[in-house]
């Protein structure tokens, strides 16, 4: 993974140093909670509901065994105990006190971390998907380039006052999207030409929250030398025209589909004329040294285990299902990817302790090469683990309630915060969430149901990714009351849609039992137990579902 | 805002320091429960109150009104978002004391 320069390192200190001297000015009322606020988001600390809330960065989700010991630490020490994982790959701490938040700064630095451009309109983590480097599908690793937008990015002076936040995320695989790539102000995947040279497909203005759009292709082929001009281009172009007068039409996608595609494409290009051919070209030179920090692991030369995991995952007990669902094909022979649920029957989505924390920590030194991947879905994995090791890792992480066999299963759903935490939401979310855990509790049935998404949001902002779910449930404040709107059809894919709200919103009380109903439809119209939910929803539209949810 | 709805008003923010709930007490102190809370029967004496304790930035941030209701000797928010401010999320996981973590 990549290691931080002398100049990363003291940028990292010298911005805690910065915050502790903010702090200390607002806590002596020098400076007005208005001064302060636009200095506390920038370093990703927000004031919610019952106390200030920090947004730790991952980069790419790839964290270190000592970082995840850093983060139990400041769990334990600064907090109550938790943190959360979120959709962007960051860590939430929802419980740290002001004077307090410069000296976890500190700790971050230690272990490379920090909390810088986790809010504020401004280019934000850089995410990517969480089988990079180990999928088999997978032309090329894409954590190169997102570090090389991570180290552009990073107080990039043009860019630090946007009309709005800026996402950027990158695949590196040709057929499938585990990064939501065109859900993303910009969306990138690594393709190639015809002539075998690598370079970028991009898109540009997609994005959820109360204007959900789906990012638009923009360019087919970008040769790989011109990646940040080409961004450089896309950015001034948003930062010159998008809207400053009305937050709700802020973002790119508004801008994207305000000009049209062609437009949009043409001012970009136009831009990047002027800065194809500068200094911001990437060269091979820093290509290979950016490959060179995420070269492959010492893996052993192993047998192919595919034959021996199927056997695993053709056994009808629990690691057998653990097998079949949260066991990943990886591209080394003998190896593995593990999908380590944070969707236990008991507790919210992404939440880990700090003693959990530390296992996970010390699994990923035991079995694979010190390396953990924060998911966008709220999950970890640990990306290299021997394939004839994977019954001993089962085991361990059943004592850690971390080995819930549902990836990619009704119950592995995204999950925000909602207004047991969170300022800006309408309803809670949390509750619903655990409630569908509890009601779906059998692995068999959920194996029925098959692949697909559940993804909740507690308002129209939608961090719950609600719009791009099999089913997406969103919740919204309806004459006081908390109300449920359910919507189906989405998918954040490479096939990406967005979804359809079914109909009249739910009750409290009435939205999990109208879940079961459009469940108990799919089962029934499905025309095989291979077609999946998506598949049946397409094929037959929103009509039947709406009759068997609402009655005839 | 009128009081024809509810019958009080109550003033909270976040305290700078810890970031924690709080409301302004019949003592002009902040406290960290709702039911030491001062009420307001109007929200033009609940306003000229909010304008004085705005001036004391450094221990309160974004103080706010919000309506509630008296049940006898208990003082209830109106709005779900002001209950759980009160009473803490609501998961158990995730409760403010740690109780049920890991």
């Amino acid at each position: 993974m990549y290691k931080y320069s002398e100049y990363d390192s003291t940028l990292v200190r010298e911005r805690a140093q910065q915050f502790r001297d903010q702090v200390s000015r607002r806590l002596s009322g020098e400076l007005t909670e208005d001064e302060f606020k636009p200095l506390r988001l920038q370093n990703g600390l927000y004031l919610q509901l019952h106390a200030y809330m920090l947004r730790v960065a991952i980069p790419y989700g790839l964290l270190a065994a000592q970082q995840m010991r850093k983060l139990a630490h400041i769990a334990r020490t600064y907090d109550r105990g938790y943190g959360h994982f979120t959709t962007r790959q960051n860590i939430q701490f929802n419980w740290p006190e002001l004077e307090q938040v410069p000296t976890i700064l500190d700790e971050l630095a230690e272990v490379e971390m920090h909390a810088i451009q986790t809010s504020g309109n401004c280019i934000r983590n850089t995410t990517t998907d969480h089988l990079a480097g180990v999928a088999r599908d997978e032309l090329a690793d894409p954590r190169p380039y997102c570090e090389m937008v991570r180290q552009w990015s990073t107080f990039h002076p043009e860019f630090a006052f946007l009309p709005r936040k800026f996402k950027i995320a990158f695949t590196g695989s040709a057929d499938s999207d585990r990064a939501a790539i065109r859900l993303h102000d910009i969306g990138i995947q690594l393709v190639e030409n015809e002539d075998g040279e690598l370079g970028f497909r991009v898109f540009v203005g997609g994005g959820m929250g109360r204007t959900p759009k789906v990012g638009k292709l923009v360019r087919e082929f970008l040769p790989r030398q011109h990646l940040i001009s080409y961004l450089e281009a896309i950015l001034r172009v948003y930062n010159q025209l998008g809207r400053r007068d009305n937050i709700y039409k802020a973002r790119i996608k508004i801008l994207v589909d305000a000009l049209g595609v062609p437009e949009f494409s043409a001012l970009v290009e136009k831009e990047w004329e002027e800065i194809r051919e500068s200094s911001l070209q990437v060269t091979d030179a820093e290509v290979e040294r950016m490959q060179a920090f995420f070269a492959p692991p010492a893996y052993e030369t192993l047998p192919d285990s595919d034959a021996a995991v199927a056997g695993m995952q053709a056994e009808d007990t629990p690691l057998g299902q653990w097998a079949r669902n949260n066991v990943v094909p990886h591209k080394q022979s003998g190896y593995s990817a593990v999908v380590l649920s944070l969707k236990s029957y008991a507790s919210p989505s992404g939440d880990l302790s700090d003693k959990q924390m530390e296992a996970v920590a010390d699994l990923s030194e035991q079995y694979g090469f010190g390396e953990i991947i924060v998911t966008h879905t709220q999950d970890l994995v640990l990306p290299d683990v021997r394939s004839d090791a994977l019954e001993a890792l089962f085991t361990a992480l059943v004592d850690l309630d971390i080995a819930t066999p549902n990836h990619n299963r009704l119950t592995d759903l995204i999950c925000c915060p909602g207004l047991d935490f969170c300022n800006l939401a309408n309803a809670r979310s949390i509750p619903v969430a655990q409630e569908i855990r509890q009601r779906f509790d059998d692995i068999d049935y959920l194996d029925d149901l098959g692949e697909m998404s559940l993804k909740i949001s507690g308002c129209i902002n939608a961090c719950g990714h609600h719009h791009v779910g099999t089913i997406g449930i969103l919740g919204i404040d309806k004459r006081g009351e908390e109300a449920y709107q359910l919507m189906l059809g989405g998918s954040a894919g490479h096939d990406a849609s967005l979804g359809k709200v079914l109909g009249q919103a739910f009750s409290r009380e009435e939205i999990v039992p109208a879940l079961e109903k459009a469940l108990k439809t799919y089962v029934k119209l499905r025309e095989s137990p291979e077609e999946t939910f998506i598949e049946t929803f397409r094929r037959l539209g929103d009509k039947p579902f709406r009759e068997g949810v609402y009655g005839a | 805002m009128s009081a024809t709805n509810h019958s009080c008003f109550v003033i909270t923010g976040s305290l700078t320091l810890e970031g924690s709930v709080a409301y302004l007490d019949s003592d002009g102190k902040w406290s960290e429960t709702l039911d030491k809370a001062a009420t307001f029967s109007d929200s033009e004496t609940a306003e000229d109150r909010l304008a004085e304790v705005r001036k004391a930035e450094s221990i309160i941030t974004e103080p706010y009104i919000f309506p509630a209701e008296m049940n006898g000797p208990r003082l209830t928010p109106l709005s779900t978002r002001e209950k759980l401010r009160a009473e803490g999320p609501s998961t158990r996981l995730r409760r403010p004391d740690g109780s049920g973590a890991l």
